[in-house]
């Protein structure tokens, strides 16, 4: 499946994205849309013009050794069916333990007993989604001690027991090379890019000696290498801009998805949408 | 996996989370400078996340809106779920008993409360009947809300700032 370059889906971004014809795919957050009643007309709009809509969770917690909150896991599944996505994807975090809710993607230890809860709950989303499941590389200036793998080999490890794809961040990768000096040759070289399903890239800033991921800055430099590695080594079926907040104006926009199109080798024809359908 | 090693993982797990979330100590083996920073990117984000739920009261307290979620939310734990929405809702309410709400943050908490009941712990349930009512005082008089046939009513009731419980409707306005 080939996702080309595409946008998260946000309800300020909703008027640009329409205008934007060259933008394949969306990534709609599971825990912004409800599992029943209206969603948002502009998402139908998109599908109408055979934009796909990816489903992304934040809030499944598949690292938790407590196991998956039913609840949240049928939420996915709902909203999945709902937009018709080719996809779900999911982080391989945990997020909630011993009955608080971090609201934040934490780190899990790369240790054969998180191996382990890992992969059980991977697979009952997997049993339970209607569609396949994609999972994150995170960005965390924390490390658990007494890890057993790198990351990389970790993540092999899971989604080879697993099935499940990869949905590469680049720019948690490019923080984690920033903060915790990982070398992002060595990384790509041993992760499972056989599995790769896309791309995620976003901008962040400095603060406090830390590379933060904020997904409310423009894209960083040094951002465009990473990407560049990974195209060196594997073909990008998809990438995607992660903008959250403080929203620059559509120019801005326009210009980082297309130095993304021209960097991951796709399409970005007619970027700025003269010929939109939109209705 | 055996029990023992999964609850040992769990226990592990809900250190770390305290740890970041204010309740308690780094755990062993961790870098302390980390925790701390990464401790603050939580807290950042659970403050704006309950902003962005709740923009209307978020503009009304302007720079006070740090201080005020701080003073009522930060030594609470977040909710599983709907935790910026409820996060927003207790500092609304903060304002609402204080006759400090304005109209526009007035119509914000009316637009929950017709949405979702508070529950008898800390979560929010969805109110799902075909109609609701609800009422919230601000600082200009109370406001009655109405949610019906999916649309939404509301109406300004005549009386002066009410103190807790509310003065009969004849009090003569302010």
């Amino acid at each position: 499946m080939r996702l080309g370059i595409g946008c998260g889906w946000r309800a300020s971004l909703a008027a640009y994205i329409q205008q934007r014809p060259a933008v394949t795919f969306v990534e709609v957050l599971a825990e912004d849309l409800p599992a029943h009643g209206p969603l948002p007309p502009a998402l139908e709009v998109l599908r109408e013009r055979g934009c796909q809509v990816v489903v992304h969770g934040v809030s499944l917690s598949l690292g938790s050794a407590e196991g998956l909150d039913p609840r949240a896991l049928e939420h996915l599944c709902r909203v999945a069916e709902r937009v018709r996505a080719p996809l779900v994807s999911e982080h391989v975090c945990f997020v909630r333990a011993g009955g608080l809710d971090s609201g934040h993607l934490l780190p899990v230890p790369r240790t054969a007993a998180s191996l382990e809860v890992l992969v059980e709950n991977v697979r009952r989303a997997q049993a339970a989604l209607p569609v396949p499941l994609a999972l994150e590389n995170i960005a965390s200036p924390l490390e658990w001690p007494g890890a057993e793998w790198e990351e990389p080999v970790f993540l092999s490890l899971l989604l080879e027991q697993t099935g499940a794809q990869l949905l590469l961040d680049a720019a948690n990768l490019y923080a984690q090379s920033v903060n915790c000096g990982v070398d992002v040759g060595r990384w790509l070289d041993a992760a499972p890019l056989h599995r790769l399903a896309y791309v995620h890239a976003a901008g962040g800033t400095r603060r406090g000696g830390l590379y933060h991921d904020t997904h409310a800055h423009p894209l960083p430099a040094p951002l465009l290498p990473v990407l560049e590695a990974l195209r060196a080594r594997r073909e990008i079926p998809g990438l995607m801009l992660e903008r959250d907040d403080r929203f620059p104006p559509a120019a801005e926009l326009d210009a980082e998805l297309a130095q993304l199109a021209r960097t991951a080798g796709l399409p970005w024809e007619g970027g700025t949408g003269e010929q939109s359908r939109a209705a | 996996m055996s029990n023992p090693a999964r609850r040992e993982l769990a226990a592990q797990q809900a250190a770390l989370a305290r740890a970041l979330l204010g309740q308690g100590p780094v755990p062993g083996g961790f870098n302390a400078g980390r925790v701390a920073a990464m401790a603050e990117t939580l807290a950042h984000k659970r403050l704006h996340a309950a902003a962005r739920a709740w923009p209307l009261l978020a503009r009304q307290l302007g720079d006070a809106w740090a201080v005020r979620f701080a003073a009522t939310c930060a030594g609470t734990p977040l909710p599983p779920h709907h935790g910026p929405l409820l996060d927003g809702w207790r500092v609304a309410e903060v304002l609402e008993g204080e006759g400090l709400l304005g109209p526009a943050a007035t119509r914000e908490l009316l637009g929950a409360r017709l949405r979702f009941r508070r529950g008898p712990e800390e979560g929010l349930q969805p109110r799902t009947g075909a109609w609701a009512w609800a009422l919230a005082r601000s600082a200009e008089g109370r406001c009655l809300a109405l949610r019906l046939a999916g649309r939404t009513f509301s109406v300004w009731l005549p009386g002066r700032r009410a103190p807790s419980p509310p003065p009969p409707a004849s009090s003569p306005p302010t």
